[in-house]
């Protein structure tokens, strides 16, 4: 079992000589290590990039064009600038606790992203829901580093987050509910596998409901984890930020990335659940697993699924650069009373869908 | 609008408030001096006026000339739209002192501001009642800054805090330099 | 300068004290808020962090540095301070003022007032976290910089008008590009309606919040955009005609509702929308009437002393009422140049009509409310 799943890091270990026999739970942490370091970060850098870029391109604007060619190094920059800046206020013990918990929720979910079918980790029959425990945890997480704050910016962004999260967990969980009608199961290798390369096999276009399930699920993500355009908890204009605005320098850094990186998982999720997961076309994957290429299989299809996920990511981030912010008592109305009636819609529709298929 | 007989009506309301009717400038035509003392029984009369309807305080302007303070109200209707011009003086007890002044903050709201205004850089202190409060509310200039900047005696402190500076703002130099 | 509202403090409500620098507020000033959960229940405003002192600056100096020191009244829209000035001088010493100077005038007035409600929308537009009709925004008054730049050299201190007309003609083919950029922005307007104003989220956050009462505006002594929006008609470019706007015909918006209630936040934005088209209009004609001829009055020179008396114009700037009262005594300097600000009303009224919305929407209201104030402080 251990060795089928982390056969692509056993072929990245392999790679490097003086690694060839540790034990099974150094190579899930240097599974975890490296997936953040090879994965997550350069993805972050990436997509700040192509944000500032493709955004100053619909504004009339350069963006950044010093640091490095065509200021492909900008990201390496503002990181190099974030981590030397000093914060101008102590940091309390509260702070630091809260901040540490929040980190940990956010990252424990590394373990269960699926980013391939030659790197599933943690492929049960419930992975698809540890995210979302996850993603309470981080809103617990936030709310009380909002809290903890002795300023009001803090103490509103943090109970908005925790509004925000509990309007938006409702109807993800439903339109997640959706997808395991349809793939029978919740194992990440089982929801791809319903879905082949050709996007009339995706999810999101199997029948209506799976669509309404589509939009639900991505629109309550960024309900649930603040990403604009609603992303009312975290207001700029009258709150500073909230939750993040006595955070500074790493600290933000830190905080910063964490939302980077919610919004990442988000998409990927998203993209494995409803837009073909990592499956690659003409019978490449079969070909290449019986040529026993693992590591190369591994990486086209991580390189697949990131190129969705990336396109996902830019298109939310587009229309998010368009409109306003919405007000965070509009963004839990709009969760509670539209999404969530939709979402269980989609579930009741998803299931006669099942069901028909069923009895045929 | 018909200055004579405004002017006979305030007369028969406030016996002795109007002073004298005069030109001003040419786009407003009339300015009526009245007596300080009698400004805010004046202003209400004016605001309650059936003919005029001055419920509008557009302007509050403070001049000081030859040592003496001149109020002027510039006043507007927005029903009627006439426009008239009252205008008050006083003088400082002492130079350098602050003193007293009706208000009419409670006839036209609008004055507020302009007469915290007037009170930081003149020392006019517009009280209600004519009751003695000296509290001038220090908002535009530093705390602890003593003097009032638009008094035509208004000495540049050389020294505020720690702050130094040694450049001359003696009017009479500037005059030479600009001539 | 405090306003207090004059409700009683309550033990329950949370205290916020924003301010002098915050990023809901237009500029340095301080707001002490009493929040009732989300709701603002009271509210103070405190301004005078950027008092410069500019009325005794202008006393201290000779009467030419007087126009050089207004430009600095409203860096925005710098005409307006020096247009004010000017004709509270030409009153005084009777100064003829040529006709094609009298043009020019109105031509920078009217482009200023266009730039200075393209970067209302821009505040409008931050408020609410809208990036890229910002830029958008930007970008096209740029455009009427580049004709400040053309016609004056500077971009936003402009120093051009004089006693008796401005220092320099316009260059040939100024008229023209004057013209190419009010087409221009006709045809933004377009887009910036496609992309912002009826934008259904900026609806959300702007429609039926921070309506203004006529009654508060009478109360307060609000004018300019912020009054016409809630209904009341007073414009001095009508009612008391300056600088020659009465041979021209223009009509002057009212607040009308249309995206939520008549006054509220999202009329005033809707308004300012109007006078920028009602500005090209007015530029369009009077681009046809500039006539040949002198740019300035051959009398007053640069040692011109202003004769004795007193005066007090006013123009309608972009955002309501300046008033200037000018007295000079016969001496280089003047004597008292005391301004009426429209912003200080704005900012007397503030506490009288924000308690009940949310924090979230207070940089919509602040933004919507166009408050100058580098002008209030002076």
């Amino acid at each position: 079992m251990m060795s089928e799943q982390n056969s692509w890091i056993i072929a990245w270990c392999n790679s490097i000589s003086f690694l060839s026999e540790i034990p099974g739970w150094a190579h899930a942490l240097l599974a975890l290590i490296s997936t953040y370091c090879l994965v997550i970060v350069p993805s972050g850098a990436l997509m700040v990039y192509l944000d500032r870029k493709i955004s100053a391109d619909l504004q009339a604007r350069v963006g950044p064009n010093r640091a490095g060619p065509a200021g492909i190094l900008q990201p390496l920059a503002d990181l190099l600038k974030l981590l030397q800046k000093e914060a101008t206020k102590e940091s309390s013990w509260r702070q630091n606790v809260w901040l540490s918990v929040h980190t940990m929720a956010l990252y424990s979910t590394l373990a269960v992203m699926p980013l391939g079918s030659m790197a599933l980790l943690v492929d049960t029959e419930m992975s698809a829901f540890i995210p979302f425990w996850s993603a309470l945890v981080l809103a617990l997480g936030t709310m009380l580093l909002g809290l903890s704050q002795d300023s009001v910016p803090g103490w509103f962004g943090g109970i908005r987050v925790a509004a925000q999260t509990l309007a938006g967990s409702f109807p993800a969980l439903i339109a997640l509910l959706c997808v395991g009608v349809r793939a029978g199961n919740f194992r990440w290798s089982i929801l791809a596998n319903c879905q082949d390369f050709s996007p009339w096999s995706w999810t999101f276009l199997s029948n209506p409901f799976q669509f309404i399930a589509f939009i639900v699920f991505v629109m309550s993500g960024l309900v649930l984890l603040a990403i604009p355009p609603l992303d009312g908890g975290v207001s700029m204009s009258d709150i500073h930020g909230g939750v993040s605005s006595h955070l500074f320098g790493r600290r933000l850094s830190l905080f910063r990335f964490g939302r980077f990186f919610g919004f990442f998982f988000w998409s990927i999720i998203a993209v494995v659940l409803f837009l073909g997961a990592w499956k690659l076309p003409l019978q490449v994957s079969e070909g290449l697993r019986a040529q026993e290429a693992f590591r190369f299989l591994a990486t086209i299809e991580l390189i697949w699924l990131l190129a969705k996920t990336f396109f996902l990511m830019l298109f939310i981030t587009w229309v998010a650069r368009v409109n306003p912010r919405s007000r965070v008592d509009q963004i839990t109305d709009f969760a509670w009373k539209v999404l969530s009636p939709f979402s269980l819609a989609a579930l009741v529709g998803a299931s006669i869908c099942a069901g028909w298929k069923a009895f045929l | 609008m018909d200055k004579n007989a405004l002017v006979s009506r305030l007369n028969k309301i406030i016996p002795g408030g109007v002073l004298e009717t005069r030109r001003f400038g040419r786009s407003e035509n009339t300015s009526i001096w009245i007596e300080a003392q009698a400004v805010q029984k004046i202003a209400m009369a004016l605001k309650m006026d059936t003919e005029m309807k001055l419920d509008w305080l557009e302007n509050l302007s403070v001049v000081e000339f030859e040592k003496v303070f001149i109020v002027t109200y510039f006043l507007r209707s927005l029903i009627t739209r006439h426009s008239l011009v009252i205008r008050a003086s006083a003088v400082p007890v002492s130079p350098g002192s602050e003193f007293l002044f009706p208000s009419v903050r409670n006839i036209w709201p609008m004055g507020l501001p302009m007469e915290e205004e007037a009170e930081e850089m003149f020392g006019i202190v517009f009280s209600l009642n004519n009751e003695t409060q000296f509290q001038v509310k220090v908002n535009r200039l530093p705390e602890n800054w003593k003097g009032f900047p638009l008094r035509k005696d208004y000495v540049f402190p050389s020294q505020f805090e720690d702050i130094t500076h040694s450049r001359s703002f003696n009017k009479s130099n500037q005059k030479k330099s600009s001539l | 300068m405090t306003i207090i509202s004059s409700e009683p403090v309550r033990a329950d409500l949370t205290l916020w004290e924003i301010g002098p620098y915050h990023s809901s507020l237009p500029a340095p000033m301080r707001l002490k808020l009493r929040l009732d959960g989300e709701i603002i229940a009271q509210c103070e405003v405190e301004t005078g962090y950027l008092h410069r002192g500019l009325e005794k600056a202008c006393e201290l100096h000779p009467w030419r540095a007087a126009i050089a020191y207004m430009d600095h009244l409203d860096p925005e829209v710098a005409i307006f301070g020096e247009l004010v000035l000017c004709l509270a001088v030409e009153e005084i010493g009777e100064i003829i003022v040529p006709p094609r100077a009298q043009r020019i005038r109105i031509i920078l007035a009217e482009l200023s007032r266009i730039s200075a409600h393209l970067v209302f929308m821009v505040r409008m537009a931050k408020a609410v976290g809208s990036e890229t009709i910002v830029h958008y925004l930007l970008r096209d008054r740029e455009r009427i910089l580049d004709l400040f730049e053309l016609v004056a050299g500077a971009r936003f201190s402009l120093n051009f008008l004089r006693f008796g007309g401005v220092s320099a003609d316009i260059t040939d083919g100024f008229i023209e590009r004057v013209l190419d950029v009010c087409d221009l922005i006709r045809i933004r307007i377009k887009e910036y309606n496609d992309i912002f104003t009826f934008n259904y989220g900026f609806l959300k956050r702007s429609s039926f919040v921070g309506k203004i009462d006529p009654i508060l505006v009478k109360s307060s002594g609000m004018t300019g955009p912020n009054a016409r929006a809630s209904g009341i008609s007073f414009d001095v470019r009508k009612d008391m005609p300056y600088i020659g706007y009465d041979q021209f015909d223009f009509e002057i918006p009212l607040g009308r509702g249309e995206g939520g209630i008549v006054g509220d936040a999202h009329d005033r934005f809707l308004l300012r929308l109007r006078e920028i088209t009602q500005s090209m209009e007015l530029l369009k004609q009077v681009s046809d009437h500039v006539p040949i001829g002198e740019f300035q009055n051959e009398k007053i020179d640069k040692e011109y002393i202003v004769p004795p008396g007193e005066a007090y114009a006013r123009i309608e700037s972009s955002r309501g009422l300046l008033g200037c009262h000018v007295v000079s005594d016969g001496s280089p300097c003047p004597s008292r140049i005391q301004l009426r600000t429209p912003s200080v009303a704005n900012l007397l009224a503030i506490p009288q009509f924000v308690s009940g919305i949310r924090i979230e929407d207070l940089p919509v209201v602040l933004a919507s409310l166009d408050l100058g104030i580098a002008e209030a402080d002076r």
